[in-house]
């Protein structure tokens, strides 16, 4: 009984002791604030002045309660703000770039950038890329970085070369024919806003089936799921039906910056105010409107050829020969009846008409095609048995009238009336 | 010490005064502990009689008491995990914050910054998982050794009541962290709470007598669990249920006493008290040390226990002996928990997400037995078949009144084998259930429409109760005892207890479906 309660005392003995001197003593921040001292008497050595005698070794950590986040990073990174150490190595680096001069870390921390545990003070449990690690928004590394700076900015930044690019080719690619972005798009495919605050414990997107993926993107499953879904459609789920663009990799992980930073509101963050737009003119209107939401099903510049599984007539409708659909033979009355819904909004709307052969034809054309935008129009199938073809989605909800109508203007001016 | 100071008209005040002033430490000493130094007998014994702490011992115990192979200190060790687990509360509630929208936060700087905040929350949890285990091992022993005869059988259902507070108190902690983990496994528990409806809905009373949705609100103060939700239980947790439990400690323990203290058989082989401290100073006698005589405070109730082996050489001073052995409970259970504490920390997942349900959402482990049940039929398993538990195990000392060998365990070998055998029998009856429902399901599988009512009645939840009662009265016919028939039960309860919290927990996977081993669940 006795040596039961000496080994007992001991182990009690042993293991506080263990815990006191992995708390006071052996900690990683201790650490590295000793080796700061250490470096900063090396600088200093030659000159008089002994700064570290004013620095004692104690956690840090950056305050902001309108966020809800304490930053604890400057307890280990305790020099990123002192030019002297820009050639040292993390977690004694300085910060690059002069992004500390427009960003003071006093207000805006650290992890709203670069994300991570900032309540943490082991590097492990900070980084928390792992599945053993329960923090959602693990530390993000270059390029996915750049998708934090549109948590407060709106306009393509010079500094986020990759997020211009994948914004680029989301507003071309038609994505949102299926897919909806802030509540406007198609129906087939999920809301996109979101995406960005994904985790592996919101278990949602699933991972990537692909395991030689991981370490392209510091085994974040997300984002390699995310890369993977854009660039290799069919690899989950099998019977996914979203088509496959074929992007080189530099623009599907562009793509995967963007996607990134879709993601919702922080608490305590406003977004810089979105200054105003230059006011497009009607065909550019249309062009963007057409690239965002229907080149993917009708193809590059309503250029068509696009299957359509089931449909009796197998490819989705070409676009680019609306005018002649709309009985407008001549380009001066393709022209005129672009200039009338310039001024007028809706081809209903013209007072005066416009002066072209056969309005009244046009004018029916017209309603009817913007009608089928508005309301959309269901595909006829070509086996009863078989499954459902995609169907024209109603855009009702998702289009402003005024950029309806410009799209028909663009689809008219693609018609080549050379030939 | 009981010298008077006369003021000596030779010796001024001003140098009594110096006197005193020096004398105090000393003085201070002596009127703290009355008895003095603990080196004669009579010392020893006022130590414990006259100190508040120390009187719920007898100012003697009998050696057998000290046997640790007969109790294992289970009970030192419950007292003294719920020791730890005040003094390590107490400590994290200076920095914990019961608000949805702190709390989490407040735990992770409770485990980073707080000092030695990471040692007390992991000591705090694993003691109170270990509190759990050592309950659950002391009910085992007092049972196997027939602790609740002769007088003890009120001990035993306050003891009931104790545990039942324990897991009381472990629920409401687990909600604390307000991570998925808590959140989902208290969605569990209130839906338990909540089962009642099923009972209800099958028998279409609900629309006058919902008493399931009543609970659920009681419980959680809301009908979701948010802030309301935390608070209560934070303050259940914190405050009422450590009273509670520190209320019925104190009638435990009184009871222990007035009893007749900590059981031993009538005749005890001295072969089993070989190895134990000796009462060295029986043969010795000596001068009374003072002319203080005793009055009669009061009559202790029961049969005098008989003491054939209880002539003064088996009887030892409390101090030191059986402190000794308390202190040495104490410490081991003090050094597994802070081993424990150092080399696994205490799970915290993300923060509670109410729209992001855990797949599978699981209970505390200690209900993950009863989760099992409850996935056959919510009442049954949640309240119908744990009442029914609590109610037998309440009745054992009622029923079982036959005047056997306390003190022994399993009464002789013929128990052990027996115990052996209900085990057994349990095992095979647990894991024949288990493949049935795995591989073909039950009613609802093989007849849709079957009524819900015919599924709360016979679901294997109640088959198991109805085989386990069935073994219990064959043996009692066999043994003609209605002991080992208690032994039978008993054993078979706690066995397929351990059983079907095995298989909860290390079986089931998302959607609560059947996986060898949780590295097969399915990536989510």
């Amino acid at each position: 009984m006795k040596i039961l309660l000496y080994i007992s005392s001991i182990v009690v003995f042993l293991f506080t002791g263990l815990f006191y001197f992995q708390e006071n003593i052996f900690a990683e921040w201790r650490g590295h604030q000793l080796a700061y001292l250490r470096q900063l008497k090396q600088i200093n050595q030659d000159s008089e002045h002994q700064e570290e005698e004013n620095l004692s070794i104690k956690l840090q950590q950056i305050y902001l309660p309108e966020m809800n986040r304490i930053d604890r990073c400057v307890s280990c990174h305790v020099t990123i703000e002192d030019p002297r150490f820009a050639d040292k190595k993390n977690p004694l680096k300085t910060h690059p770039g002069n992004y500390l001069e427009k960003h003071d870390p006093e207000k805006f921390g650290c992890t709203i950038c670069h994300d991570g545990q900032g309540r943490a003070i082991v590097w492990d449990d900070v980084r928390a890329d792992s599945k053993e690690k329960f923090w959602e928004k693990p530390i993000i590394k270059k390029p996915f970085l750049e998708a934090n700076c549109f948590r407060c900015h709106v306009k393509p930044l010079s500094e986020t070369p990759t997020y211009n690019r994948g914004k680029y080719l989301f507003e071309t690619s038609g994505c949102l024919g299926c897919h909806k972005r802030d509540g406007r798009g198609g129906y087939l495919a999920a809301e996109l806003r979101g995406l960005g605050d994904a985790s592996v414990h919101q278990k949602y997107p699933t991972n990537s089936l692909d395991p030689k993926l991981l370490p392209k993107f510091n085994y974040n499953r997300n984002l390699a799921y995310i890369y993977e879904s854009v660039r290799f459609p069919k690899a989950q789920p099998e019977d996914s039906v979203m088509f496959d663009f074929k992007f080189s990799h530099d623009d599907a992980l562009a793509l995967t910056v963007y996607l990134k930073s879709l993601s919702i509101k922080q608490p305590g963050i406003e977004k810089l105010p979105q200054e105003p737009e230059k006011p497009l003119t009607l065909l550019a209107r249309g062009k963007k409107t057409f690239q965002l939401f229907c080149s993917a099903c009708h193809g590059e510049n309503g250029k068509g050829g696009v299957k359509n599984r089931n449909y009796q007539k197998d490819v989705m409708p070409t676009l680019n020969l609306i005018a002649e659909k709309m009985f407008l033979y001549e380009k001066e009355d393709a022209d005129a009846v672009i200039e009338a819904i310039n001024e007028f909004g809706d081809l209903n709307l013209t007072d005066p008409e416009p002066d072209i052969p056969g309005f009244n034809r046009v004018l029916a054309q017209f309603t009817a095609v913007r009608d089928i935008i508005l309301n959309g129009n269901s595909a006829a199938k070509k086996d009863p048995e078989g499954p459902a073809p995609f169907n024209m989605p109603s855009w009702r909800k998702s289009i402003p009238r005024k950029d309806v109508t410009s799209t028909i203007a663009f689809m008219i001016s693609l018609y080549d009336f050379e030939e | 010490m009981n010298e008077e100071r006369k003021i000596d008209s030779a010796v001024s005040a001003l140098s009594q005064y110096f006197q005193n002033l020096k004398q105090f430490p000393q003085n201070f000493l002596a009127s703290v502990a009355r008895h003095g130094a603990l080196d004669s007998r009579r010392a020893r014994a006022q130590a414990v009689f006259s100190n508040v702490f120390l009187h719920v011992h007898s100012a003697k115990v009998h050696r057998f008491s000290l046997r640790w192979n007969y109790t294992f200190g289970l009970g030192i060790m419950c007292v003294g995990l719920f020791a730890i687990l005040i003094i390590t509360g107490l400590l994290l509630m200076i920095y914990y914050r019961p608000d949805t929208q702190h709390a989490y936060n407040s735990m992770k700087d409770l485990i980073y910054i707080v000092p030695s905040g990471r040692l007390v929350r992991n000591v705090h949890r694993w003691g109170a998982h270990l509190m759990v285990i050592a309950v659950f091992l002391h009910m085992a022993r007092v049972f196997y050794t027939s602790s609740y005869k002769k007088g003890r059988e009120f001990n035993w259902v306050i003891g009931l009541v104790l545990f039942i507070f324990t897991l009381a108190l472990s629920f409401t902690g687990y909600l604390l962290p307000w991570d998925q983990l808590a959140y989902w496994a208290t969605t569990i528990g209130a839906n338990i709470a909540a089962s009642p409806r099923e009972l209800t809905d099958a028998l279409h009373l609900t629309w006058i007598f919902d008493i399931g949705t009543l609970q659920k609100r009681l419980l959680l103060g809301a009908d979701s669990i948010g802030n309301d939700a935390l608070i209560r239980f934070y303050f259940l947790h914190s405050v009422f249920l450590p009273l509670l439990l520190t209320l019925f400690l104190m009638v435990h323990l009184w009871r222990i006493r007035k009893d007749g203290g900590l059981s031993r058989p009538d005749v005890i082989d001295s072969r089993l008290l070989e190895g134990l401290p000796e009462n060295t100073m029986a043969q010795k006698t000596f001068a009374a040390k003072s002319k203080k005589t005793y009055n009669l405070v009061a009559m202790v109730r029961g049969k005098r226990i008989s003491f054939d082996d209880d002539s003064p050489e088996n009887l030892v001073d409390t101090i030191p002996h059986a402190l000794t052995y308390e202190f040495v409970a104490f410490m081991f259970i003090l050094a597994i928990t802070i081993v424990l504490s150092y080399f696994f920390d205490a799970p915290l997942k993300e923060p509670a997400n109410p729209i992001l349900p855990e797949n599978p959402a699981k209970a505390p482990w200690y209900f993950l037995g009863l989760q099992e049940l409850v996935s056959y039929s919510a009442f049954m398993g949640g309240i119908g078949i744990p009442t029914i538990a609590i109610v037998g195990l309440a009745l054992i000392p009622y029923i079982d009144r036959t005047e056997g060998s306390v003190g022994k365990w399993f009464e002789n070998k013929s128990g052990l084998r027996l115990t052996l055998w209900s085990a057994l029998f349990a095992t095979v009856s647990c894991v024949a259930m288990l493949t049935i429902t795995v591989n073909f399901g039950w009613f609802r599988n093989w007849f849709p429409q079957i009524p819900q009512l015919v599924i709360i009645v016979v679901n294997p939840g109640t088959i198991l109760v109805l085989l386990f009662s069935i073994w219990s009265i064959f043996t009692i016919k066999i043994f003609d005892s209605i002991r080992f028939g208690a032994i039978a039960l008993f054993t078979c309860f706690f066995v397929s207890f351990i059983i079907l919290t095995y298989f909860a927990s290390i079986h089931r996977g998302p959607n609560w479906g059947f996986y060898w081993w949780p590295s097969l669940w399915p990536i989510n």
